[in-house]
């Protein structure tokens, strides 16, 4: 049993100072920067929350001036996971910035291969087979699921729902052992290659996506009848940190953050890559723009997404995988030993890589948590001369301030969980 | 490698329009023909302006009906350190009207002042800083211009071409000497005699 310090006479514990009359009150650290102090004219509080607060979703700093409960301004600190990702591109080959690319969205990995390979695709003006397409569409799909998934678990957890989380880890590992069956890796999987795919899928992929997407619709169901018209939940929620559309456009955001607030643009709807425009799905929108028609719409994208695999799965074509373009993805075995050209791409390509011609591309990819831009340049050369990542969580991120503002402190958690922001996407 | 017309769309349907014409369209009404450079790669379109024009063409672009081009994307520069005006600053811009993209560029060396775009995007306030944290553009007229990725005491512009980011020194029990300066030495290490740096 805890030994309790001795209780002082008028009950105050001992480590405290007592509050005198007209003299402010100082935190006994309160020296530092940021540490807790109360400017005796405007009566505003600032305080820390992170980066090691369990909350943020990783290493995020907030500096909240409060006034009383309500926060009045909020200042959001990030770098802390900076990883120079952007300076590393520029000294590897592209086919060795898709491990790179990995690390960025880290819940999502294959859609973050997914948007390079297509800027470098764009680049060397190669388009893979619709095999390949639709391989990528499922699995790109499959990680949008398992990203959605961990952040309906964290997010209902901040709320204090903690069922929820154990269910969608559940789910969640279903999806990291298709994964981990077609690449040899759970997560960090660099699956999707620029030109194409690591490999083709194994035969078991087929089923055991089938086996998913079948049961997972109910499980969907699970998940919303313990959230979606949970008292609790919908009271910490509803008419919270409300974004209006033209604030979200204004700011950048994308993804569930814009669609919840009624602007229906998604880039697999209004850039069709990779085949989606032969798949049924339906955008779903919110109307309030509250942390609760985010998280309606999160669950519906969940759905949606199952849609789009069943869809792919169902239409699977056969043929090859890859691009048949022989200086950009390494040729098979058997062909070096009958061709002498085979055995110089395969040499070319192992030591050097190859060279897109000069030229500037945009190409963008809806991830799990929005718009995520490769603004790729290259000037010939075998390595990208700039290659920046436009992550949805950095504009996401920045329109905080304005849905935090005069909310109470402890929603603020609740909100950063609706913008779904991942800290290694916005640091980059 | 210029393009001197924008590529409108084709009437007959048979062929997407190329990204950005909007934009394109635009600045050659309002500008003249010698200050606009259109670019057209990969069926994107690339607006070159100067650098004094491009709050100007910036609000027409957002405010006209024609253009209305509402989000910002993203922004961005690249460094060709062997150029007079080595940085290349682009904005990428996206119409949800028009469901169109655009980007447009301005050429800037060290010394030019970039105007700062957050007083018409508010999201481009981030970006901004991001650019003056990795490339040290000169932005004026930003609300709170401080790096944002990197700690404030940070020396240098990572992303410019001659940062150099390999072969930083790391100190190691063997290499003090050469790793650190001589105030940054310590005093004594785990395992060695008081007062001296090398390992007996």
């Amino acid at each position: 049993m805890a030994i309790l310090p001795p209780i002082r006479g008028d009950g105050t514990p001992p480590n405290r100072v007592p509050v005198q009359e007209g003299v402010p009150h100082i935190h006994p650290g309160g020296q530092g920067e940021f540490l807790d102090k109360i400017e005796t004219g405007e009566e505003l509080m600032e305080i820390n929350m992170g980066p090691q607060h369990p909350s943020t979703h990783g290493v995020l700093r907030l500096v909240l001036s409060l006034d009383g409960e309500h926060v009045r301004a909020c200042r959001p600190d990030i770098g802390y996971l900076h990883t120079g990702f952007e300076k590393s591109f520029e000294s590897h080959t592209y086919q060795q910035c898709i491990p790179l690319t990995d690390r960025m969205d880290y819940l999502a990995p294959p859609i973050n291969n997914f948007g390079f390979a297509l800027a470098a695709e764009k680049l060397l003006e190669i388009e893979i087979p619709p095999r390949g397409q639709y391989i990528r569409v499922i699995v790109a799909e499959l990680s949008r699921i398992a990203s959605h998934l961990i952040w309906l678990g964290t997010h209902a957890m901040d709320i204090g729902a903690v069922t929820a989380f154990m269910y969608c880890w559940r789910e969640r590992d279903k999806i990291l052992d298709i994964m981990e069956w077609i690449s040899g890796v759970r997560m960090m999987t660099s699956f999707i290659r620029v030109g194409g795919l690591m490999a083709d899928v194994p035969e078991e992929f087929v089923p055991m996506v089938r086996a998913f997407v079948a049961e997972f619709p109910k499980r969907v169901d699970e998940y919303e009848g313990l959230l979606t018209a949970n008292p609790i939940f919908r009271q910490r929620t509803i008419g919270l940190g409300v974004l209006d559309s033209a604030t979200a456009i204004s700011y950048g955001c994308s993804g569930a953050t814009l669609r919840g607030s009624g602007v229906p643009y998604d880039v697999r709807r209004a850039m069709p890559y990779s085949g989606y425009d032969q798949f049924q799905f339906d955008v779903p929108v919110g109307v309030r723009g509250d942390v609760y028609d985010r998280y309606l719409v999160r669950v519906r994208e969940m759905r949606e997404a199952c849609r789009i695999v069943e869809q792919a799965v169902e239409g699977l074509p056969g043929g090859p995988v890859n691009t048949s373009d022989r200086k950009v993805v390494l040729p098979p075995r058997t062909e070096i030993d009958n061709s002498m050209e085979s055995l110089i791409h395969h040499f070319k390509i192992s030591t050097e890589g190859f060279r897109p011609p000069p030229g500037r591309v945009y190409s963008a990819v809806e991830s799990a948590r929005g718009e995520l831009g490769f603004l790729m340049i290259s000037d010939g050369g075998n390595r990208p001369y700039r290659c920046k990542v436009r992550g949805p969580s950095f504009s996401n991120l920045s329109a905080l301030s304005y849905m935090v503002q005069d909310e109470l402190m402890a929603d603020v958690v609740a909100v950063i969980g609706s913008i779904d922001i991942i800290l290694g996407d916005v640091d980059r | 490698m210029a393009t001197p017309t924008p590529a409108a769309p084709s009437p007959e349907g048979n062929q997407s329009p190329t990204e950005g014409w909007r934009a394109a369209e635009l600045v050659a009404r309002m500008l003249p023909a010698d200050e606009a450079e259109v670019l057209v790669q990969n069926r994107q379109t690339t607006v070159f302006i100067p650098v004094e024009r491009l709050l100007q063409v910036v609000q027409a672009l957002r405010d006209d009906p024609s253009a209305a081009y509402e989000m910002p994307v993203t922004m961005t520069c690249s460094d060709w350190p062997e150029r007079d005006l080595r940085f290349e600053v682009m904005y990428v811009l996206r119409s949800l009207v028009h469901n169109d993209l655009v980007t447009l560029a301005v050429r800037a060396s060290e010394e030019t002042e970039v105007p700062s775009l957050a007083g018409l995007y508010p999201g481009m306030e981030w970006h901004e800083r991001e650019c003056f944290d990795l490339f040290g553009l000169r932005i004026v007229g930003h609300p709170n211009l401080t790096r944002i990725l990197l700690p404030d005491d940070w020396e240098g512009h990572p992303l410019r071409k001659d940062y150099v980011s390999f072969g930083e020194p790391v100190a190691f029990t063997h290499n003090l000497e050469w790793a650190l300066s001589p105030q940054d030495r310590p005093e004594y290490l785990p395992g060695a005699i008081r007062g001296s740096v090398e390992r007996s």
